[in-house]
């Protein structure tokens, strides 16, 4: 009887002592948030520039949420040297690139929501906007970027709630090597050009598509070529679509989206759906095919599969009007500030180091070689970018109409698009679904 | 004797409370939470939540040809899984059950695929199907190697059960190697003494007594289908054309793709109930086939 009670004794403290372990865990977590609180008052009443008066006290953690992880080495310097400039602060950095918005969902419903993070821009990032700091009364901060990167981190009521990263450009990317040895002097601009292309690609013994058909992202990236009105723009295209004014029917150029898809079919390689974006990219990097469709973001794969490959942008034909060719340039990743962040000056002042410091524009310049949405006079590394920037300067490109598509819109209409590859759905079939799917609550 | 009771069970309470304390907070809780959430319109992000009673539920029957589309595949793929997986494992149990050393080794080979991480083998079978076939296609020139296995939809469902059934192959042959070598073996003596054939005693002793661990097979493997989502996330991705979307990989993709967390909640719900009338069927079924030696 003894024992038992003794035993009973040691299971009720082992219960107890497990209880207690929680609530000990959560009651330091209290104490680190609360004694963060105080430093951020402190700083906040120290103001920016005598911000090394924590140093003396605890150290401020700022935590960063990176959805990719272009340029680290640059990033990581950046960070340093920020560290360095602010005595007791500490910048957390965490690169997501695979499956950010899971991620960033968990943290955020946790209650761990990092001070400053980005998303992409458009439909994804107005989610994301209750938690924003509205930067709209900023002016000087919104001065140093342009007007149009500006505009993609507005919300419905024009408020500035996010601040732009880099401009990224999208189109078929082709190789000049190629072209050159099929004998194209000119790039096609047509519907029929294009095919007369594939024609002498194909005569050529050269591959002409290497599409990802594989993702449907990047079908559903391809797909909103044909969906552009010039007219209209980016913005003016899914406001038509999502008032009902236009559908997929109704667009002039949607159709041709298939034709493009037969070509690719035919003059693509063998088993065109097991092409994924890393197999695309290298073929074309290694001359194995002459055209994919992708941006400027893929440059340091490009780079890595062979840095020699001479490259560049194919705007996209998508009718028989040259003038309708399309090259669709946005600043896709925004940077949003946590508004109810204990360190909320501190955090403003790190994302507006990263995009607009000397550091920041070298990171972005440099390291992942794009076009930054702050204004600049440094020279870009990469080539995709540089070959854009003639577009941009003609006012040639227009806006991304795939970020303004509605929640998970690729993810239904690329399946389509394969069935389409495969012979198993008519075109019609596809557009009416397509259409379908565009539900905007 | 009223005391004594009581007695017994406050140390039964004792003892079961620490269990029961963490599946309440790992489990329960959350289920309780999902069913909360299933009856409102939210994105998972926003702080704002629509009620919407139970037109999550509706919508799901009525319109989304997408999740039934998964519902097929998810039973077809548990049938052919939980076949081919458990007879399979048995053969390789029977012939590796024997207490020899060449038994041992070939029951490591077997193991191996089960301890590989899942991203590793996506890449071997990436390997296998891509330039492993291209070159098996150049030196014997059978077309069987040159099928975009990945590439078309009745194909991919094939590949998706023979990587699943050749990763767990090695874990349900280890259950029935335990279950073959706990038969007593004067049972088997005395069935060959009475001129049974090798057949006949597999047949009539050791099936009847391997029963539990049959049924304990054919329940995990059973439920290992139904939530088949690592493979389709890391592998195939749903593709070609959503030929491959498991029920699992539908709902993580309406919760963290489509941003319907009320939905993707609603569409669990309605799942574990399925899933769970088909488990209580299925150990009911082989639970009265149990016997005792």
């Amino acid at each position: 009887m003894k024992k038992k009670v003794l035993m009973s004794v040691c299971a009720g403290v082992f219960a107890l002592g497990l209880l207690t372990g929680c609530q000990a865990s959560g009651d330091t977590k209290e104490n680190d948030t609360q004694t963060q609180e105080t430093d951020a008052e402190k700083a906040a009443e120290d103001g920016k520039d005598d911000a090394q008066s924590s140093s003396d006290g605890e150290q401020v953690v700022l935590t960063v949420f990176d959805a990719h992880a272009y340029g680290l080495e640059e990033y990581d310097e950046m960070v340093k040297k920020f560290e360095e400039e602010h005595p007791g602060v500490k910048i957390e950095v965490q690169h997501s690139p695979n499956d950010y918005d899971t991620l960033l969902l968990a943290r955020l419903n946790a209650g761990e929501v990092p001070d400053v993070f980005d998303v992409e821009s458009g439909t994804k990032a107005q989610m994301y906007y209750d938690y924003a700091y509205d930067w709209s009364q900023d002016e000087d901060i919104l001065a140093l970027f342009h007007d149009d990167a500006i505009d993609t981190g507005r919300d419905e009521n024009k408020n500035v709630m996010s601040l732009p990263w880099t401009y990224e450009n999208m189109g078929l990317i082709y190789n000049k090597d190629l072209f050159e040895q099929a004998g194209i002097t000119e790039l096609p601009t047509t519907m029929d050009e294009l095919e007369e292309a594939c024609k002498k690609l194909d005569a050529a013994g050269i591959t002409a598509f290497s599409m990802a058909a594989k993702e449907n992202w990047v079908l559903g990236q391809l797909a909103s070529h044909y969906m552009m009105d010039k007219s209209l723009d980016a913005e003016g295209v899914v406001e038509a679509m999502n008032n009902g004014e236009l559908t997929l029917e109704s667009m002039s150029n949607f159709s041709n989206l298939f034709r493009l898809l037969d070509l690719a079919v035919k003059y693509g390689p063998d088993k065109p759906l097991e092409i994924d974006w890393e197999n695309s990219e290298n073929m074309l990097a290694n001359g194995e095919a002459a055209i994919i469709h992708m941006g400027s973001w893929c440059q340091s794969t490009l780079d890595s599969f062979n840095a020699d490959a001479n490259l560049g942008f194919l705007p996209c034909p998508v009718s028989d009007d040259p003038k309708d060719v399309t090259l669709l340039s946005s600043c896709n990743w925004t940077y949003i500030v946590h508004k109810d962040s204990p360190n909320l000056e501190l955090a403003k002042e790190y994302l507006t180091y990263i995009l607009t410091s000397d550091m920041g524009l070298n990171w972005m310049c440099d390291g992942v070689g794009d076009v930054p949405g702050a204004k600049t006079d440094q020279e870009v590394a990469g080539a995709l970018a540089n070959d854009a920037a003639a577009y941009i300067e003609k006012g040639e490109t227009n806006g991304w109409i795939h970020t303004r598509y509605p929640n998970g819109y690729n993810d239904n209409v690329g399946p389509l698009l394969q069935a389409y590859m495969l012979g198993d759905m008519s075109a019609e079939d596809v557009i009416t679904e397509m259409q379908n799917y565009w539900v905007v609550e | 004797m009223k005391g004594k009771k009581q007695k017994e069970f406050l140390i039964f309470a004792v003892f079961v409370f620490p269990a029961v304390a963490f599946v309440l907070f790992a489990t329960n809780i959350p289920f309780v939470m999902n069913l909360y959430y299933s009856v409102f319109k939210w994105n998972g992000i926003g702080k704002s939540m629509e009620f919407v009673g139970l037109q999550n539920f509706i919508s799901i029957f009525t319109n989304d040809a997408m999740f039934w589309k998964g519902v097929r595949f998810t039973l077809k793929f548990a049938v052919y899984f939980v076949v081919i997986v458990n007879i399979m494992a048995l053969g390789v149990a029977l012939a590796l059950s024997k207490e020899k050393k060449s038994a041992g080794v070939g029951r490591a080979f077997y193991y191996i695929p089960y301890i590989i991480s899942l991203t590793a083998i996506s890449l071997i079978w990436k390997f296998i199907l891509g330039p492993g076939f291209e070159s098996l296609y150049q030196i014997t020139g059978w077309e069987i190697f040159k099928w975009s296995w990945v590439g078309v939809p009745k194909l991919a469902f094939y590949v998706v059960v023979v990587m699943t059934v050749w990763q767990n192959l090695g874990f349900y042959m280890v259950n029935y190697i335990a279950g073959i070598m706990a038969v007593p073996k004067e049972l088997m003596e005395a069935a060959r003494i009475d001129g049974a054939s090798r057949f006949q005693t597999f047949r009539k002793v050791t099936i009847p007594l391997i029963m539990p661990a049959i049924s304990i097979c054919t329940l995990t493997s059973l439920t290992f289908a139904f939530k088949l989502f690592d493979v389709i996330m890391v592998f195939t991705k749903g593709g070609p054309a959503n030929s491959t979307v498991s029920v699992a990989y539908n709902i993580y993709k309406e919760a963290f793709t489509n941003h319907n967390y009320g939905m993707a909640t609603a569409k669990s719900l309605i799942f574990v109930v399925f899933v769970l009338m088909v488990t209580v069927l299925q150990m009911k079924v082989t639970k009265s086939k149990e016997i005792e030696a």
